[in-house]
């Protein structure tokens, strides 16, 4: 009769962790706020909460957004020291977004390779024109993990840099007939105005990689 | 009080979802897993740079456990591999179910500290799953164990109902807490509804062609405002799921939900939402991982009813 009352206790403990858990407080720090998607849907609640009465700048929505979120996790990570401690060592967790956070400003991975002649030709753009073989390495989903994470992001990390140099080593066997790999990201402007309002693509983080370096 | 809530954790009934979900699961899993043998990707993605990786393993602070265990050494990302396809396989199977589930569940945290973007939400949910099969009754039925112990695929007993109720809860956290996180305008219905729209145009994910997408810009509304009001109704669902399961109280309301079969339309539309992405993004296992789980929202008497079985 006693083990039916310690599961049921066990179970509500977890419950209870896993829901504390699972409320939505973003971890945000300064930099995110930064963020061009952060100061934009920031503006636009500017405008909408005006008619309400509501009289408040988006740099102000920011801090207070800022002050609400370090207060909340301050007070969860009391509540949630003891489960964390088992939970982080298995990895479980409760953080769920299945795209919260739609980003207008996404990149895509362009693989350029130059030829013997000289002449650039685009290898692979995603998310699927291209050669296939490569297409499949790289949008295998824990490959696509590493440069999605790495390299689309304002500032692309060593990871990012090593990837690089990995996906060219394919590429380079993949394709004999290629001298010179180029990555980058172009970087999109979705706008939510609707459709038909996307604006030119915009190259960032651009990396080379020479074949006689792989020698 | 406390009486009710020990009851309702302390039901029995047949294992027939539990070990669904057990082959399903593994099923996904080896998947994953052996299409990175077949592009060659383990040493790239699990291997120390000295060895040919991605990752720079060894300069860290806090080694990733096998790497703590055994050192770096030429076999390591093969050998931490094979154990995550070994003991899925197992797991699978049926064989030593147990043991198998939690040697699995260490082995994904390992390849996930190894090099840790490679570990995405679907894998957490797996490693949160697997650990409850791991303690329930799943290896009963259509497993090797079954088989060992009593030489029929199932000895017609039944296994604690806790670790499928807890699997639904687990799916109503993960729908209500992304639901809860969609307050971006361009989620909500003061907003102009696109996230969809925008989703689908990022070209990490996304497969259908920008003039496509903008022919259909008014289907992508509907679908944001649909997911939206879906998962925000994640809470209504799970008081649904109560009221099925003590549909012989009183009360309107129990009475309206049941009738209307709310909790069916819910997951069946829960359901088409995962097959849509199928069809308009790459996910990778993500919509296999999660539709793996989906047997667990019925009884499984009510599986066995729609198979033609006798309960």
């Amino acid at each position: 009769m006693m083990w039916p009352r310690v599961r049921g206790t066990l179970i509500a403990l977890l419950l209870l962790c896993c829901v504390v858990e699972a409320i939505p407080v973003p971890a945000l720090r300064e930099r995110h706020l930064n963020r061009s998607l952060a100061r934009e849907e920031a503006e636009r609640w500017v405008g909408i909460l005006e008619p309400f009465g509501v009289h408040t700048t988006s740099s102000e929505l920011l801090g207070q957004a800022l002050t609400v979120s370090q207060e909340v996790r301050a007070v969860r990570a009391i509540v949630l020291g003891p489960w964390r401690t088992f939970s982080r060592q298995l990895k479980l967790a409760q953080s769920w977004g299945l795209f919260a956070y739609s980003d207008p400003h996404p990149g895509r991975l362009v693989l350029e390779g130059r030829a013997k002649d000289g002449a650039w030709d685009i290898l692979f753009r995603a998310p699927n024109s291209g050669d296939e073989r490569i297409g499949k390495v790289v949008f295998n989903r824990r490959m696509r993990g590493v440069w999605d994470d790495a390299g689309d992001r304002p500032k692309p990390g060593r990871l990012y840099s090593r990837w690089v140099t990995w996906v060219a080593k394919e590429v380079f066997e993949i394709r004999p007939d290629i001298d010179v790999v180029r990555v980058r990201f172009d970087r999109l402007s979705v706008s939510m105005d609707g459709p038909g309002t996307t604006a030119n693509e915009v190259p960032s983080h651009r990396r080379e990689r020479y074949r006689e370096d792989y020698r | 009080m406390m009486r009710a809530w020990v009851q309702i954790w302390d039901r029995r009934e047949p294992p027939h979802v539990l070990a669904a979900i057990r082959i399903l699961l593994a099923t996904v899993v080896l998947v994953d897993l052996l299409q990175l043998a077949r592009l060659d990707l383990v040493v790239t993605l699990y291997a120390d740079v000295s060895e040919g990786g991605l990752a720079q393993i060894m300069s860290r602070d806090h080694l990733p456990w096998a790497y703590r265990l055994l050192g770096n050494g030429p076999g390591m990302a093969t050998l931490c591999w094979s154990v995550a396809v070994v003991s899925a396989a197992m797991f699978g199977v049926g064989l030593w179910t147990r043991v198998a589930g939690i040697i699995f569940v260490l082995a994904s945290v390992n390849l996930a500290q190894i090099l840790p973007p490679t570990d995405r939400a679907i894998d957490t949910l797996i490693r949160n799953m697997v650990l409850i099969l791991s303690f329930s009754g799943c290896h009963r039925m259509w497993a090797i164990d079954a088989w060992l112990r009593t030489r029929k695929g199932w000895d017609g007993s039944d296994v604690p109902a806790w670790p499928r109720f807890l699997i639904v809860a687990q799916m109503l956290i993960l729908y209500g807490s992304a639901g809860a996180k969609k307050v971006g305008l361009s989620w909500t219905p003061v907003g102009d509804l696109s996230a969809i729209y925008v989703t689908l145009s990022d070209p990490s994910f996304g497969l259908i062609q920008a003039s496509t997408l903008d022919r259909f810009y008014w289907l992508t509304q509907l679908t944001t405002v649909s997911i939206w009001t879906w998962e925000w109704l994640t809470p209504l669902a799970a008081f649904a799921w109560w009221c099925r399961a003590t549909r012989s109280r009183s009360g309107r309301f129990r009475a309206f939900l049941n009738r209307t079969e709310f909790w069916h339309r819910w997951v069946v539309i829960g359901g088409l939402f995962h097959l849509g992405t199928i069809l308009t993004m790459r996910l990778g296992m993500f919509p296999f991982g999660t539709l793996a789980l989906y047997p667990a929202f019925f009884h499984p008497n009510e599986w066995r009813r729609w198979f033609g079985a006798k309960p």
